[in-house]
């Protein structure tokens, strides 16, 4: 396993490093340049000036080494173009608290809401609940998730005036966002619950469980559910890995301060260093976090550690 | 894909923002009620006095220096004393009104301007002193700042050679006689420097707290000191910021509101939804559905102000077709502007037939109230614009059969907005002159790249007038400005540009510009302005005294809320 691991973490460091070098060179080769975002074109000196005290007007190389350098030996990812005078270390950080604590939240009530009703649409196949919880599944993978989250801020918010429209800060904030966001998510894991759990029903040692008499209650929870899970967890993995990351969409609806928005925004402004620095906090989440579920699978399914020991 | 869809809706709300200059969320509108009102009503306000406003985008840094967006500027505007603001009579009339300073002197020719500053003080305590003002502008200029709205500074003399490390800034024309004096030499006599003295780039700033916090100087509440009527105390980033009175603000009787909100809101619906629920004050609306709703709400003032922004279609003087002025008229003229402004602005925006829009004022009057606008002659004397463009393919010795000509034309947004918006003008170009058009899409960033190069035909942009003078849109179009890559150059415009900018006389000021405007867009039609974008602003009806001219700078200074 240890062996397995420092594998691993060198492909994962590999892996990054092609990620930064590729996304740096293209950042750079597509036209325009930080200062786009005032649509207005400078007097030449004024760019110069500019280009200068960022270290833009460096050849591009250069300024990839200095990058790297950076990078490596202090763990610095620069200051932000767009916002002069931030630093993106700090902003990435900032802003993905928040959204680590709303994804956070979605990802909880997705999963637990997602796994239940999954497994009770499986139970009840083919009669009403089945296809009720079918239903709302299928309305939550086809709606798009900004209808959604305006619905909910026009009901509760303008209509009902329960909760606040926009903002951060208070558990009240959270409430709509996290609805709006875990709706996909339910949806997600209900129907790939559903299939599992039928899966799973059929097969031979739940009929041994129920000949030797075990309690329905006690097949459903230790027999099929640690079963039907396994798949499950495949695709928690990258959901981990995205709830820090932020939606923009959410984001942008209910005034939320996370991350979501920078990786746009980002762009838009040619805003380099959030750019890159953006780009390597995501893909640094995503690697590990395809680690620590391939880590998690070999604890919950047996058979995977064994077949590792025989590579 | 989703994704995607936000965001070529972001560019566009970018580059909507971007063009109505000066107006942040629930700065700069028109308003029927005026600050004079203040003395009027004193009895009756209300006792807990609070505003919430809201923001489109987070304001970039408060380092006066350093940001170049509205956002920041309405922020800096209401947390920073300038030498003067721009506050509005009972007319609406911009007045240029002493603020950091009590008054100023300007020498006979003009070049040498004394500002004698008032007693105030920072919100550490600290005296506002001349040397503070010296620094701030001796800091915008210097190259090492990379400072991107510096430009507006180059009347200062040795401004140029300054910014461009030819001269020490120890030379700049700026300097603090005495802790109350300060003396600014222009390199020329400069009618509109007024105009920049309530600009960003010339606020004061604290050396002792610049070099203290360095780069990050203005990125926190705590990082930056305040010598305006509010201070910022708290900023959650891309979310809210708050601001409460100040104390020691020289004119802190004045101010009423004794704290303010303003959330970032980025979605169109969120604000509207905002505004709706009372959790905002007040609202710029955009959407002609959302416009009707909010008229018929009684609790609600509708302010419709014409912002000082042209949107124009601009011809590149190089390309082989569009190197002939007919053909740039018959293009120009062919444009059905009130359509365009009823179809594609749903009657929001007025249509445009002068450069310079209207709420831009040469002195104290309106400068499209003193002159009419070119287009309207022009389009007077040639009622059939598809004969100038056949005399135009004559004089160029090519087909003169307008089938036979196809013309690209490039927006910069990928949005459903910009393609109907093409899409229209493929239409009407075909039915007014018969050619055939090919649209182009781009990114904003690659768009003006491809614009800068010269590799375009004819672009659409909108711009919004950074000072209040003619002067700031005219002198876009110079040869040696390359605001708008037309590759025009026309010594005779450059000329008269450049005699009023220099000149003191109002009358022979107008008279200038009136040529400039006349050659500009009668005799060349290098750009073809469209229309003139409006805003509408929904505000509670307790809410008064706000800033409402899209120029001005009173902000939230004389704001006060009465029967909340």
């Amino acid at each position: 396993m240890t062996r397995y691991i420092i594998k691993r973490v060198g492909y994962m460091l590999l892996t990054l490093f092609i990620i930064i070098t590729i996304t740096f060179f293209l950042m750079h080769s597509i036209p325009g340049d930080p200062l786009a975002h005032m649509a207005k074109n400078l007097p030449e000196q004024i760019k110069e000036n500019y280009y200068k005290k960022y270290g833009l007007d460096q050849p591009v190389m250069v300024q990839y080494v200095k990058f790297l350098k950076n990078l490596i030996t202090e763990g610095d990812l620069g200051q932000s173009l767009r916002y002069p005078g931030r630093s993106v270390t700090d902003t990435i950080l900032e802003h993905s608290k928040v959204s680590g604590r709303l994804g956070a939240q979605a990802i909880i009530i997705g999963i637990t809401i997602g796994i239940i009703l999954g497994v009770v649409a499986a139970l009840f196949r083919n009669k009403w609940p089945d296809y009720l919880i079918m239903f709302i599944a299928i309305l939550g993978v086809t709606v798009p998730i900004f209808i959604i989250a305006s619905i909910l801020q026009y009901s509760f918010s303008v209509k009902f005036k329960i909760l606040p429209t926009t903002g951060w800060g208070k558990v009240k904030h959270t409430i709509l966002p996290t609805i709006a966001l875990s709706f996909g998510s339910i949806a997600t894991y209900a129907r790939y619950m559903r299939s599992n759990v039928l899966e799973v029903i059929n097969q031979d040692y739940i009929l041994t469980a129920q000949a030797k008499g075990v309690s329905p209650f006690n097949i459903v929870i230790k027999h099929i559910l640690r079963n039907a899970i396994l798949p499950v967890i495949t695709i928690i993995g990258p959901e981990i890995a995205g709830i820090f990351t932020g939606s923009f969409v959410i984001e942008r609806i209910f005034g939320i301060p996370g991350l979501g928005s920078y990786y746009i925004t980002s762009i838009n402004d040619r805003d380099y260093t959030m750019i890159i620095g953006t780009t390597v906090f995501y893909a640094a989440l995503f690697v590990v976090a395809q680690l620590i579920t391939d880590i998690l699978y070999g604890i919950v399914d047996p058979r995977i550690r064994v077949s590792e020991k025989d590579e | 894909m989703k994704a995607k869809k936000y965001l070529s809706l972001f560019i566009t709300l970018i580059l909507v923002v971007t063009w109505l200059a000066g107006c942040g969320g629930q700065n700069g509108q028109k308003d029927g009620q005026a600050n004079q009102e203040v003395a009027k009503v004193e009895t009756g306000i209300d006792s807990e006095q609070y505003f919430n406003g809201y923001l489109v985008a987070e304001p970039s840094t408060l380092d006066p220096s350093k940001g170049a967006d509205n956002y920041s500027n309405t922020v800096l505007n209401n947390v920073l004393e300038p030498l003067t603001r721009l506050e509005e009579d009972g007319s609406l009339n911009n007045v240029l009104t002493p603020a950091g300073a009590e008054s100023w002197n300007i020498s006979d020719e003009g070049t040498v301007w004394t500002f004698h500053l008032r007693d105030n003080k920072w919100s550490d305590g600290e005296p506002v002193t001349a040397h503070d003002y010296e620094y701030g502008i001796k800091r915008s200029l210097d190259p090492a700042t990379g400072s991107p709205y510096a430009y507006l500074l180059m009347p200062i003399k040795n401004a140029s050679d300054v910014n461009s490390g030819k001269l020490p800034v120890d030379e700049l024309g700026v300097k603090a006689i005495d802790d109350k004096t300060l003396e600014i030499k222009l390199e020329y006599p400069t009618p509109y420097f007024g105009e920049l003295t309530y600009q960003r780039v010339m606020m004061p700033q604290r050396k002792d707290i610049v070099e203290k916090y360095g780069d990050t100087y203005g990125t926190e509440p705590n990082t930056i000191v305040y010598n305006g009527p509010f201070i910022l105390n708290e900023w959650i980033h891309n979310s809210e910021l708050k601001f409460t009175k100040n104390p020691n603000y020289w004119d802190t009787s004045n101010v009423k509101l004794e704290s303010i909100s303003m959330k970032i809101i980025a979605e169109e619906n969120a604000i509207y939804n905002s505004l709706s629920n009372g959790s905002i004050d007040s609202a710029g609306v955009g959407s002609p559905e959302w416009i009707e709703r909010f008229s018929a709400e009684e609790n609600l003032k509708h302010i419709e102000t014409i912002e000082p922004s042209t949107y124009y279609l601009f011809f590149n003087t190089n390309d082989k077709v569009f190197k002939n002025a007919n053909i740039r008229k018959a293009f120009s003229l062919a444009i059905d502007r009130q359509e365009l402004s009823n179809v594609i602005f749903h009657g929001i925006n007025a249509p445009a037939y002068g450069w310079v829009p209207p709420s831009i004022s040469l002195g104290n009057d309106e400068y499209r109230s003193m002159v009419k606008e070119p287009l309207l002659l022009l389009a007077e004397e040639n009622p059939d614009s598809k004969k100038l463009l056949i005399k135009g393919l004559e004089e160029l010795g090519m087909d003169t059969d307008p089938k036979n000509l196809t013309v690209k034309i490039s927006l910069g947004g990928t949005d459903q907005w910009f393609r109907t918006y093409g899409e229209y003008l493929q239409q009407m170009y075909n039915r007014n002159l018969g050619v055939n058009i090919t649209i182009e899409q781009l990114e904003w960033p690659i768009f003006n790249s491809n614009v800068m190069k010269g590799e375009f035909q004819i672009g659409y942009m909108g711009w919004g007038a950074e000072y209040n003078d003619p002067a700031s849109m005219l002198s876009l179009l110079k040869s040696d400005s390359n605001a708008i890559a037309t590759g025009w150059k026309n010594e005779k415009y450059d000329k008269l540009i450049d005699l009023a900018a220099a000149e003191m006389d109002e009358q022979k000021r107008l008279e200038y510009y009136k040529e400039a405007e006349h050659i500009l867009l009668y005799e060349e039609s290098v750009v073809a302005p469209s229309v003139y974008p409006k805003s509408n602003t929904f505000r509670y009806k307790y809410i008064n005294g706000l800033g409402v001219t899209p120029f001005g700078t009173s902000g939230w200074k004389y704001g006060y809320t009465q029967g909340r």
